[in-house]
């Protein structure tokens, strides 16, 4: 999946994953994705409960090693 | 574009939450709410009479240690013990390393440690240290409510074992041990086996009398009796020898380098003071708010399980409730979002995603475990905090749960 915007969080612990995606989707146009990289476990749930609480779109979740993938569509 | 710097300015994450029109806040387990004539007490400290260094020899010094004297006069009295018997800390952490191992650094041969399954981090972290420089950690089994194995101890008790070391109240279930029977077993199977109490959970939620106890060291954290965080305390019977496990200047105290919080343990002598005064009436408070909170989510949400013992052998503060096919870290940030702050098993657990050690040792199975919520009331709570907080749970499970792929109702 192509990404409008990267964020790389690997090897923060929580919640520096989730400060880092909600900042840079702060500053991203509704419509762009934002993907996330992160290496703490946590990522996957928090992401997933933060879009869903904040009304944007978790597109995807892969893992490639120890390395999360997440996929956010941000809504207006 | 790639952000590859790591942004610390959580604003746009607290932006994208936003403001909850009621908050209640029930994760005083991590850190909590402060009384705030502690806090008064705390800024008289800061501006002016606790401003000083204690062992320095001028007016302003003095008067620091005039403080400092009648804030441990006051702990003295609530602890039951005698102020030359406190050492300070600046946490509970930090006084359960102290009592762990100091200890071990003074012992000449003895070389065995027990602790129960459910102890604090702070206390199985140091002991398994000393594992690695040689001695012996036993760790004795509870059963499904968390009650220690006395069979199991008894077992352990020799001529090598140092110490025994329980918590008269845990942490994250709020299991009451029988800390009376615990150290009896102890003395008549060998007086010399030292007994640590980590009575952070249990200082102001029952009754604890230091001297009439027979314990031998003792941990205590401001913040759990709604003090200031940044103090802490560590009880030594007198005659009981340690060695510092941390070296600088000294101050007042032999065990501890550095200066003494004075202002934190104003406070935290305030806060105590202040549970002490009113033990009856807060600790029944909290047990009236805890039953309804527990009886209010477990009686409306299916499939939810109680952590620890119901009944007077619980915590007046804890309730610990594991949410069947959910995950605890989406419950704890879909109720932040509703304005109810509670955590997912303990802190430290939380951070790494494992499944609670103290859950596990309750024979909770990964999946239950991982689901647990742990809430603590407090005096500053009212019941319609907790009317609020029960639907909250309601509609956090089910949205949850509407996305598992497990059935189950709630």
């Amino acid at each position: 999946m192509n990404a409008d915007i990267t964020v790389d969080a690997k090897f923060k612990s929580c919640p520096g994953p989730l400060i880092a995606l909600a900042e840079a989707v702060g500053k991203a146009q509704p419509g762009q994705v934002v993907k996330l990289l992160a290496t703490d476990p946590a990522a996957p749930s928090d992401v997933k409960e933060w879009a869903a609480g904040v009304g944007h779109k978790l597109l995807a979740t892969e893992k490639s090693g120890n390395v999360y993938e997440i996929y956010i569509g941000v809504v207006g | 574009m790639i952000f590859s710097d790591m942004s610390r300015d959580v604003a746009a994450l607290l932006e994208s939450h936003g403001v909850p029109a009621r908050e209640v806040y029930l994760d005083s387990e991590n850190s909590g709410m402060t009384f705030p004539q502690a806090l008064e007490a705390m800024q008289k400290a800061y501006s002016g009479s606790g401003m000083g260094h204690p062992s320095i020899t001028h007016r302003k010094g003095w008067e620091a240690y005039e403080t400092l004297y009648l804030s441990t006069l006051r702990l003295a009295e609530s602890m039951h013990c005698k102020p030359d018997e406190i050492t300070y800390t600046h946490s509970g952490t930090e006084a359960n390393n102290l009592a762990i191992t100091g200890l071990a650094l003074a012992a000449k041969t003895r070389r065995k440690i027990v602790i129960s399954a459910i102890e604090h981090l702070s206390v199985v972290f140091p002991a398994e240290q000393l594992a690695q420089a040689g001695f012996q950690v036993i760790k004795i089994p509870v059963d499904r409510d968390g009650f220690v194995n006395m069979d199991a101890l008894a077992s352990q008790l020799d001529n090598d074992t140092l110490l025994v070391s329980i918590a008269p109240v845990n942490h994250e279930i709020g299991v009451i041990q029988d800390t009376r029977a615990i150290i009896n077993l102890v003395r008549d199977k060998d007086p010399e086996i030292k007994v640590h109490l980590d009575a952070c959970d249990a200082f102001m939620k029952i009754p604890l009398d230091l001297e009439k106890s027979g314990a031998d060291l003792a941990s205590f954290s401001s913040h759990k009796v709604y003090g200031p965080k940044g103090a802490g305390a560590l009880y030594i019977r007198e005659g009981i020898e340690l060695r510092p496990v941390i070296h600088g200047q000294l101050s007042t105290q032999k065990l501890w380098a550095g200066i003494e919080n004075i202002p934190a343990i104003t406070g935290f002598a305030t806060a105590a003071s202040l549970m002490q005064e009113h033990f009856d009436e807060y600790t029944s408070h909290m047990t009236r708010l805890r039953d309804r909170l527990i009886t209010g989510i477990m009686d409306t949400i299916d499939a939810t399980l109680l952590n620890g013992p119901a009944g007077p052998k619980r915590s007046p503060d804890n309730a610990n409730i594991s949410f069947l096919n959910c995950e605890g870290e989406a419950l704890t940030l879909d109720m932040s979002l509703k304005g109810v702050y509670v955590s997912s098993g303990s802190a430290c657990t939380s951070r790494i995603l494992e499944p609670s050690h103290v859950l596990l040792a309750i024979h909770r199975k990964y999946e239950e475990a991982h689901g647990s919520i742990l809430m603590k009331a407090t005096p500053f709570h009212t019941l319609d905090d907790i009317e609020y907080v029960i639907p909250c749970f309601v509609e956090t499970a089910r949205r949850i749960r509407s996305m598992s792929p497990f059935k189950t109702g709630g």
